[in-house]
């Protein structure tokens, strides 16, 4: 259980920080240039990572 | 060569002793009350790769050790040049400014409260309009109780960002705005709310940069 916790934690943690870097902070210029292709990338891996979350969920919660 | 902008910080801060993007050097360029962290990344915009993005987190997360205000920058801005740069930052200077002022001393929390009891599918009893009856309500029911949890814990942070079911299941993804030395009260309130929703799933995440306040180019109502 712990180990899987803190799979997830460490999981969700970095969804969080993409989520940031990439969506929030500071825009200066309206001509922020980000390469669709590579967000894109980026994004399939996220996924990847937030299907796998949602499936701990889901295991954790049949399991109480 | 292009300037990739990591951070504004208040003041003109000294030289950062953090390393870049792909081992590249970063420096501090002082803009009338402020300064622009930033890096020299080659030709062009630097790529989102993941090991970039995940670096130029890192180069944030550093700064924020020696910079009491400081404002993450969404990953992307190439700058051709110094000047460039300066009149993108003179644009806005009122609003970095300000911006600056309310982050000050502050990290920023980040919440998912995932709901444990939705239904797979529809029922398949009942005429269309009793199921989307049915549903309908219970979005407005999952809507308060969002609500009712974002309020409760917005009420203890200097400023906050709420989303209320990006997804079915995601019922509230909310960023907190909390002076350094409260993040631990912050998060005996998070565990109090989270006791009284035993059919919710929280996940308080953070401390963060407060990258979901660093927004100068929009109003700053919730989201």
């Amino acid at each position: 259980m712990s180990t899987r916790t803190a799979t997830l934690a460490e999981q969700v943690t970095l969804i969080e920080l993409v989520d940031r870097v990439l969506n929030k902070g500071v825009v200066l210029s309206g001509d922020i240039t980000l390469s669709v292709a590579g967000v894109d990338l980026v994004y399939v891996g996220l996924r990847l990572l937030l299907t796998s979350v949602a499936s701990l969920e889901e295991r954790a919660a049949g399991e109480e | 060569m292009t300037l990739h902008l990591y951070a504004v910080t208040a003041g003109s801060a000294g030289p950062p002793q953090v390393t870049g993007i792909a081992g590249g050097a970063v420096r501090s360029v002082a803009i009338g009350d402020v300064s622009a962290v930033v890096g020299d990344v080659g030709e062009g915009p630097a790529a989102p790769t993941e090991a970039a993005v995940l670096e130029h987190a890192r180069v944030v997360e550093e700064l924020m050790g020696t910079s009491d205000a400081l404002l993450p920058a969404r990953f992307g801005h190439g700058f051709a040049d110094e000047g460039e740069l300066a009149g993108a930052i003179a644009a806005r200077e009122r609003e970095l400014a300000a911006a600056l002022q309310q982050v000050r001393s502050c990290v920023e929390l980040g919440l998912r409260v995932v709901r444990r009891d939705v239904a797979a599918g529809p029922a398949s009893d009942g005429s269309g309009t009793d199921y989307m009856r049915r549903r309908l309500g219970s979005v407005r029911e999952a809507e308060a109780t969002a609500n009712e949890v974002h309020d409760a814990l917005a009420a203890s942070a200097r400023a906050s960002r709420r989303q209320v079911l990006a997804t079915p299941k995601l019922l509230l993804t909310g960023a907190y705005l909390v002076p350094k030395q409260d993040v631990d009260s912050f998060r005996e309130g998070v565990d109090d709310v989270e006791q009284r929703h035993p059919e919710l799933s929280f996940v308080c995440t953070g401390p963060w940069p407060p990258y979901s306040f660093a927004t100068v180019d929009t109003d700053a109502s919730d989201a």
